[in-house]
């Protein structure tokens, strides 16, 4: 079969089909359309720009002021943040030094402490070890408070002493 | 569009006259021509030139800052810091800046600030009020080396705080250099474990001097950055403006398994000892029984403080890298390669001859024994040379080397501290060449050793025979607190459990009445350990000469928790094992056992029968 042959068999279809929707429907193919309702009646073109300029230039304007301050309180912040940090740094060094144990044992030694000798120990009710008194040292430095007379341990001094 | 106004402004002007029409075209062309002018050079700034004015300005205002990464923090099992760093300044003065200080100009010494002096004396002034010290001498320092000096140094280390009194001043011309000092609160109990930093190389970087600040310098410094960015001209940042860089990375924090009061306790009573006896040097080693070890103490030390005592002696961490021939405390391998291949039982019987022969040497014990009827357990509890070697003789030289391999002698430690030594330890092929040899390792001579390496010994006994290596990194923590344990040490039996426990029960004689340290026995506790009294390796004379003393034990011996090494190198007053270096090992376990709290013993001793 040739080409326009199958064209024309098509177009027939085609006019068909068309005519048989038309016929239903059956609508003017031309009508009057109402113009949509335009805003330059309640506000002008150039104005509603002006507005619109305006209106974004001042956003831009304050956005930039409160990147502005925001940039000024993170130096600030970090400022503080720097002091706050140079004192955690300060005190920390002078705990550890406080706290090293060299420091407490002359700390202690100076207050008349003396280390504790061995402690007795509660097994299964009965005590194991002698709890012993820790002795006292000798000079006791002129003006420093008297050292407390050691106790020994309470789980010691709980049990009977065999 | 000018179309339409020059129509107006002819209609306007029609009645001017030509004239007038005239001489405002010469001004429109004049400012038509200026404008052009303008315009042109508008499009050549912009159009030509803009890159590069940008670039200028640019460059202007954007400056570079260095971010200097702090370097990790050393802290023990419990997190107490050992080595951290802390921010200090270096005052720096520019001369030739500060001789003019408070002049009206450089001609015109008139104080602008009549409060204030002039000059570099005016500035000396100021600065003495916070620095302190000599004015006079201050003032020295400001004038430099003459009036074109820029650079002297005032003062160095200044806390931060000390430093914003100094900026407070605002005097021209002193800067603040940021530099960081390392600070180490446990002070010389831990100098030579934790190491020290020394002075800074040629790039400013403070390198280590020795310890694991030096094994584990790459990671503990974390890497600088820098941020490159827009700042206005007092030094705000602009905000949106380019900012590029790298942020800096803080070093890791170093987790060690020791713990800073054992440390230290462990150290002051060694130094202690080290005096009393007048030794070369001393070690104590505490681990517990999974061989983590707990302190490191090595005699003489360095105050971190003090640069002067930095020397290359005293830098040492005696406990890798000293070696020394462990004498009796040896005995222990020979003795439990004897009963794990049941070559004898605690109670097998010995008659200790006064000496003995074997191949070209005659040996004998350091005392002849009031009974010379003894089992394995007195062989060990008196520490007879020759009980030792008529029980280590039934073995061939192979078995006993395979056992002291097992125990971890010849061989570095998985801690792979700086400059840790492996030890001496010959293979019966080497001991081929020397006859007598085969039978001093059995007692601890002809063999050297590392405190680590000897106190893993017991640490293996007291584990019911089980060998964990050695352990000093317990984990790596991030700047950000992610922690990361340090993988789990290898571990290897070398006895079985009942050989240990029967080693545990015969050592136990080593600390009753009868045994060689009695003063190392602690109430209320069962020890196990072994006195060592071995000659000393010279090596400046290269020959033998003083002694070794040391002892080595477990507590509590019925179920053991810690091990406590002490070696005393060439003590003069005392050289024995158990007079040197067993009071320390009874102060020190006394103090350990309290501070971890561990129970007393609830077994009753074993006392075994040392004689028949």
């Amino acid at each position: 079969m040739s080409q326009p042959l199958i064209a024309a068999r098509n177009a027939s279809a085609r006019a068909l089909r068309a005519r048989q929707a038309g016929a239903s429907q059956n609508r003017p193919l031309l009508r009057v359309v109402a113009p949509p309702a335009s805003f330059g009646a309640r506000l002008p073109l150039p104005l509603a720009c002006v507005l619109l300029l305006t209106g974004g230039l001042l956003v831009l304007l304050m956005m930039n002021i409160s990147i502005a301050r925001d940039a000024f309180t993170i130096s600030d912040l970090q400022h503080e943040a720097t002091l706050l940090r140079e004192r955690q740094q300060a005190l920390d060094e002078g705990l550890a030094a406080q706290a090293a144990p060299q420091a407490l044992q002359q700390r202690a030694t100076g207050l008349g402490m003396v280390p504790g000798p061995a402690p007795a120990h509660v097994v299964d009710g009965r005590v194991v070890g002698e709890p012993e008194e820790a002795q006292a040292p000798e000079p006791a430095a002129p003006g420093a408070p008297a050292p407390a007379p050691a106790e020994p341990a309470p789980t010691a001094s709980a049990a009977p002493t065999p | 569009m000018p179309h339409a106004p020059a129509a107006r402004r002819r209609d306007a002007g029609a009645g001017a006259g030509p004239r007038t029409d005239r001489r405002l075209r010469g001004w429109v062309l004049a400012v038509l021509l200026v404008l052009s002018l303008f315009g042109g050079r508008l499009v050549q700034l912009q159009g030509t030139d803009a890159a590069q004015f940008a670039n200028a300005a640019l460059k202007t205002r954007t400056t570079q800052v260095d971010l200097q990464a702090d370097r990790g923090d050393v802290v023990d099992s419990e997190g107490v810091v050992l080595a951290t760093s802390v921010e200090r300044r270096d005052v720096v003065a520019d001369p030739s800046i500060l001789r003019y200080f408070n002049m009206r100009s450089e001609s015109d010494p008139t104080p602008r600030d009549a409060d204030l002096g002039v000059g570099t004396a005016g500035a000396a002034h100021e600065l003495v009020k916070v620095l302190g010290g000599d004015e006079a001498e201050l003032a020295r320092v400001l004038e430099g080396d003459g009036p074109r000096d820029q650079y002297a140094v005032v003062a160095r280390e200044l806390t931060p705080q000390q430093w914003r009194d100094v900026e407070a001043l605002e005097l021209p011309g002193i800067t603040g250099h940021r530099t960081s000092q390392r600070v180490y609160p446990a002070g010389a109990a831990a100098a030579t474990l934790v190491g020290v930093l020394g002075g800074a190389d040629e790039e400013g970087v403070p390198k280590p001097l020795g310890g694991l600040e030096s094994k584990f310098d790459a990671q503990l410094q974390g890497r600088d950055g820098w941020q490159r960015y827009e700042r206005s001209l007092t030094g705000q940042q602009i905000p949106l403006g380019e900012t590029e860089g790298e942020d800096a990375v803080d070093g890791d924090t170093l987790h060690l398994t020791v713990d800073r009061d054992l440390q230290w306790k462990a150290e002051e009573a060694l130094v202690a000892q080290v005096e009393a006896t007048q030794a070369d040097s001393g070690t104590v080693v505490i681990m517990d029984k999974q061989q983590r070890l707990l302190a490191v103490a090595s005699a003489p030390t360095v105050d971190p403080a003090d640069t002067s005592t930095f020397t290359n002696t005293n830098l040492r961490n005696t406990a890798f890298t000293d070696v020394f021939e462990p004498g009796s405390t040896a005995k222990v391998v020979t003795l439990a390669a004897a009963l794990e291949e049941g070559r004898a039982d605690p109670s097998t019987k010995f008659v200790i001859p006064t000496e003995l022969k074997r191949s070209t040497k005659v040996f004998t014990d350091s005392h002849v024994p009031e009974n010379d009827h003894m089992t394995l357990a007195g062989v060990i509890a008196e520490s007879s040379n020759i009980g030792t070697i008529l029980a280590g003789e039934t073995m061939d030289a192979q078995t006993i080397y395979r056992y002291q391999r097992a125990f971890g002698f010849g061989q570095e430690t998985a801690v792979g501290f700086p400059a840790e030594s492996a030890g001496i330890l010959a293979t019966p092929e080497e001991m081929k060449k020397s006859g007598t040899q085969r039978y001093t390792v059995m007692f601890g001579q002809g063999m050297s050793v590392t405190a680590v390496q000897a106190a893993s010994v017991f640490a293996t006994i007291a584990n019911d025979g089980v060998r964990v290596e050695p352990q000093l990194v317990q984990g790596w923590s991030t700047p950000e607190g992610s922690y990361t344990p340090a993988p789990e040490p290898a571990s290897q039996r070398a006895v079985s459990t009942g050989t240990a426990r029967a080693m545990r029960e015969m050592l136990q004689g080593v600390v009753s009445e009868n045994g060689t340290a009695a003063a190392a026995a602690i109430d209320g506790y069962l020890v196990a350990g072994k006195t060592g009294t071995a000659q000393r390796y010279d090596e400046e004379c290269g020959c033998y000469r003083g002694y070794t003393a040391s002892f080595i034990g477990m507590a509590p011996a019925d179920d053991p928790e810690l091990v406590v090494a002490v070696i005393l190198q060439n003590p003069r007053t005392n050289y024995y094992g158990g007079g040197a270096a067993g009071p320390v090992f009874k102060d020190v376990m006394t103090y350990a056992l309290a501070q971890r709290g561990v129970a007393p013993s609830a077994a009753a001793p074993a006392n075994l029968p040392l004689t028949w």
